[in-house]
């Protein structure tokens, strides 16, 4: 395993005419929480969206656990499933209960056996707390929950990477903490973690270092507290104005 | 007065008018009809038959295409675009003329009744059921695409097991109402020498001439069996509430 398991060099990214990464250099080290933040606009959901090729870009290259991403790559599902996804939202899928949820992938991927897809389940179900929801329908649970769910879905493939796209920008306020709980719990196990979110306290907490971007460029990448405490540029000390104080 | 005296009412005068209705058709000739009766039925069964058929085939067709028509690269996406869009052009009873005589003109080898009604009906339907699958597909939110995407499914595995099962349930309604549009799309295959349900009517009526109680048969046999085909196709409603 490389030390770094997600590497950026130079990558730009279009849509359309408009530049939405400009020439991003990253790498990330292995265990380590990130938090990406910034103004929406910034590019920082494109760039995780980039770690696992749902988006493609133009130019430089993304390499994810020592292998360059390319087409090729992209296709292997084996390769995918090691890089764990938490979306925003409507990401369960809705005619399937809580445990068809979590042991569809298992079961189409890996031919994992109905009854140890299960019993594999029903361990990360219990592990972000919704033993008792196996059965039920996404519908039937709360916005928490339902991420929680989706946590233990991307779990229950054993990434080697999560990536979490604003997990809780779409939840009541009195849910958002059950979803960071989990988070703080998976952080503390040693998973290499990519989050775009704007609870600053949580990444203060949680993130050993803190990259901003704005416009497509990555303005300020620096360990937690430094950037807390003094953000070296004027943009990132802006948004934290911003953020901390509305 | 309250609301349930004036909907006693409301529904007294109904019956009343209902009774009347009928009592204006007694002597419409119902002998006729219940001479006829197999006969009849038997076309009620062709037209149910080559409704379910063609359906059946058309919506097999109809996934195909659409799934052409979004994700294939140009030239098969073209091509599927084409058929759509020119089979729904043209008048359906066209369709019927082109397999029973312009093939059999050009090949040269003839197309049974049957099937020439089987194909053509099938062919239609194909074409608007594309439409409602891919709008069913499109219905769907691209984050389940992207969840199946990201824990490894294949786009295969991804089409089947997430996104055609909630693109069914959502074209549901639209797809009742092809179904009915096809019920009496078959009408049309009389041209082709098939007794179906309206070419036995007037079979009927051209023998025994009763056209208000043929008629009105007709209009209740249609509206039966459109009626019993919406019910069935409602009842497969998977049962789960999508407000995510």
């Amino acid at each position: 395993m490389p030390d770094s398991p997600i590497r950026f060099r130079s990558v730009s990214k279009w849509f359309g005419t408009s530049q939405v990464l400009k020439g991003i250099d990253l790498t990330f080290g292995m265990g380590h929480v990130v938090v990406v933040c910034g103004p929406s606009g910034s590019g920082k959901s494109t760039l995780l969206r980039c770690i696992n090729g749902l988006e493609r870009v133009q130019e430089g290259q993304i390499e994810v656990l020592g292998q360059e991403l390319t087409d090729r790559t992209l296709r292997s599902s084996g390769f995918r499933a090691e890089i764990g996804m938490v979306f925003q939202r409507f990401s369960l899928y809705p005619h399937m209960s809580v445990l068809q949820n979590v042991t569809l992938a298992p079961r189409l991927v890996r031919g994992t056996t109905a009854a140890a897809a299960k019993e594999r389940a029903i361990r990360m179900l219990t592990r972000v707390g919704l033993a008792d929801k196996v059965d039920a329908y996404p519908a039937e649970l709360s916005g928490g929950q339902q991420q929680r769910v989706a946590i233990a879905r991307a779990l229950v493939m054993d990434p080697k990477i999560m990536l979490f796209d604003e997990p809780t920008s779409a939840l009541d306020p009195e849910m958002i903490h059950e979803v960071l709980d989990v988070m703080r719990d998976l952080a503390a196990s040693g998973m290499t973690m990519v989050i775009v979110t704007h609870e600053m306290g949580f990444a203060r907490e949680v993130a050993r270092r803190i990259i901003f971007m704005d416009e497509g460029e990555v303005v300020e990448d620096s360990e937690t507290s430094a950037f807390f405490s003094a953000p070296a540029t004027d943009r990132a000390q802006r948004f934290l104005d911003k953020i901390l104080h509305h | 007065m309250s609301e349930a005296q004036k909907l006693l009412i409301w529904r007294l005068s109904m019956a009343v008018l209902m009774a009347a209705g009928i009592w204006s058709v007694r002597d419409a000739g119902w002998d006729v009809v219940w001479r006829s009766g197999p006969f009849l039925l038997r076309g009620i069964g062709a037209t149910l038959l080559l409704t379910v058929i063609s359906v059946s085939i058309g919506l097999a067709g109809g996934v195909v295409l659409a799934i052409l028509r979004l994700f294939a690269p140009p030239g098969l996406r073209h091509l599927a675009i084409g058929y759509i869009e020119v089979l729904r052009a043209i008048p359906q009873l066209m369709v019927i003329f082109w397999v029973f005589y312009t093939w059999p003109a050009i090949t040269g080898s003839s197309v049974p009744g049957w099937w020439a009604a089987v194909i053509s009906l099938s062919m239609i339907a194909a074409a608007y059921l594309a439409e409602v699958v891919r709008a069913g597909i499109l219905s769907v939110p691209k984050t389940q695409w992207e969840s199946g995407y990201v824990t490894g499914l294949s786009a295969l595995q991804n089409m089947t097991r997430i996104i055609l099962p909630q693109a069914g349930r959502n074209m549901l309604p639209a797809l009742i109402s092809h179904f009915i549009m096809m019920l009496k799309t078959t009408s049309l295959v009389y041209v082709v020498g098939i007794i179906d349900f309206f070419r036995a009517i007037i079979i009927v009526n051209n023998r025994d001439f009763a056209p208000a109680a043929l008629y009105l048969t007709m209009a209740a046999g249609y509206f039966v069996g459109c009626y019993a085909l919406s019910w069935l196709v409602r009842r497969i409603e998977p049962r789960y509430a999508l407000t995510t």
